[in-house]
Order: structure tokens, then C-alpha cells, then sequence
């Protein structure tokens, strides 16, 4: 048995020691940064240094706390809303955690927000992500 | 009551960055009454409610020379914020926020990346 998908959005992405990256375009309220960030399926949020939040113009400590789990034991963060456009997709109100210390300093693309609302199609050996929104 | 032993216990204290280390030294080191006060404060992590998420579709920036110049340079800045646009480097160094202060002084637009250290190996993360 086979499943054809088609995908409107190929994303160049690329890959170092700390994994696969694309690019992708962070803004509140008129401010914005252009990050590159890992896509990470295994993360809840995504994941921000505080320096990015702080640009952004978030108050980083009013936003609600939570300690995410890692493999390098609990990780303080607040949390906080953002749009997130990644190629030609823009996603608004997505819930992005602010790392609460500095020594944090990568930007992670985690699930929440985002990766529900499309199909994903990652090919590493061409190095790029199809994407498509979930019900088109 | 927590669920991990002392040893878990242990383990993850020790983990913590020196700020939290520090806090919870001094509240360790609290009188017994204020330390229970302490106790009763601290509430369980609240559920989070988010608001649904938008989404359309716009035009995309076009990334192509960022990427090419971060392709064949980023490993030259091992540990580096790099601050790039088109194949030009605006800016680096080890301070994200420095880094994109300097490059949005520029007045360009730009794309902050992170290098890894040189033997990095990232674990990933980010569980609840």
C-alpha cells in the first residue's frame, strides 16, 4: 500500500552538530528577528534565548513560568506569544517559551502552535522540508 | 510531596545553573515555620491555555545567500553569534543580544545564527 502527499512549501534547511535548521522570521508587535532555529519534534515549545525575547520587546519575566524537562535537567522559561513565519507560512498567537537564563542560547522550533497545523515532509538527504498546511 | 528520591534529588540540584543553586541553598537554610510557609507557596505548574493559532500565507524572504555564506563560513566562528546579511557578516560574538545590537545598528535586515562549539553535540530538549 502507498500514500500520495502533495506540498506547496519546500524549505531549504541545513544541518550542523546541534541538528537541522531552518529559517525563521520571529515578530511581535512590529518587532522582529530572523533567526535560524532547529526543528526539534521532540520539544513541546519553541524555545527561545532570552535575547531574542527581549528584542522581540517582551517583558520576559511576566510571562507565565514553566520548567520544561531536558536532558540537562529542568530548564526555567516564560511564556510567551509571538508570530512565527517560516518561508511562506505565517503562524500568529503561537505559544513560544523565553529561556530565563542567558546560558540558553539556540533557538529551538518545538511543536506547539506550528507543527500541528501543517503535514511536514523532511527530507535530510536533499536537504529540505516540505510543508503543506494540514487541511489543504 | 516530590516523587524523586534523594538521589534524583542530588542529581538534578546539581544540575541547576549557579543562580538557582544559590536560592535554594538559602532556602534550604531557612527556620523550619518558614520554610514550610515556603513550601505551601510554591503551587504545582498551572495548566496552560493557549489561544488558537492563525495561519495564512504571505510571501517568503528570500534566505538563499544567508544561508550559502553561513553554509561555508559558520564553522570559521566555533561557539558564535553570527549576524549575516546576504554574504556579508555584520557582526559576531559570543553575546547573542551584543551581536544583534551591533548588526540593527547597521540598518540593515539580517539573520542571527548560532555556530555550534567545535565537539558540540546537542542532546536536544524541551520536554514539560
Amino acid at each position: 500500500m502507498s500514500w500520495n502527499f502533495s506540498f506547496s512549501t519546500p524549505i531549504h534547511l541545513d544541518e550542523d552538530e546541534s541538528g537541522i535548521y531552518v529559517t525563521a522570521l520571529l515578530s511581535v508587535a512590529g518587532r522582529e528577528v530572523e533567526i535560524n532555529g532547529y526543528l526539534d519534534t521532540g520539544a513541546a515549545y519553541c524555545v527561545i534565548p532570552r535575547w531574542a525575547g527581549e528584542r522581540l520587546g517582551l517583558n520576559v519575566e511576566s510571562g507565565q513560568s514553566i520548567t520544561m524537562r531536558t536532558g540537562g535537567g529542568p530548564m526555567p522559561t516564560y511564556l510567551h506569544y509571538a508570530t512565527i513565519t517560516i518561508s511562506t507560512l505565517t503562524f500568529e498567537d503561537v505559544p513560544i517559551c523565553v529561556a530565563k537564563y542567558s546560558a540558553f542560547d539556540r533557538c529551538l522550533l518545538g511543536r506547539a502552535g506550528w507543527l500541528q497545523k501543517v503535514r511536514m515532509n523532511l527530507i535530510t538527504y536533499d536537504n529540505v522540508v516540505y510543508l503543506n498546511l494540514h487541511d489543504q | 510531596m516530590s516523587s524523586l528520591n534523594f538521589d534524583q534529588l542530588r542529581e538534578e540540584l546539581l544540575r541547576l545553573p549557579l543562580e538557582a543553586k544559590r536560592t535554594i541553598k538559602s532556602a534550604l537554610q531557612l527556620e523550619p515555620t518558614e520554610r514550610q510557609k515556603l513550601l505551601d507557596e510554591l503551587t504545582e505548574q498551572k495548566p496552560i491555555q493557549h489561544p488558537e493559532v492563525k495561519v495564512h500565507l504571505g510571501e517568503a524572504r528570500d534566505y538563499t545567500r544567508e544561508m550559502k555564506w553561513l553554509r561555508e563560513n559558520a564553522h570559521l566562528y566555533p561557539g558564535q553569534h553570527l549576524a549575516v546579511n546576504g554574504d556579508q557578516l555584520l557582526a559576531y560574538g559570543a553575546d547573542g543580544g551584543k551581536v544583534f545590537d551591533a548588526a540593527k545598528a547597521t540598518g540593515q535586515r539580517f539573520l542571527m545564527h548560532r555556530s555550534p562549539e567545535k565537539g558540540e553535540i546537542w542532546g536536544g530538549g524541551g520536554w514539560l
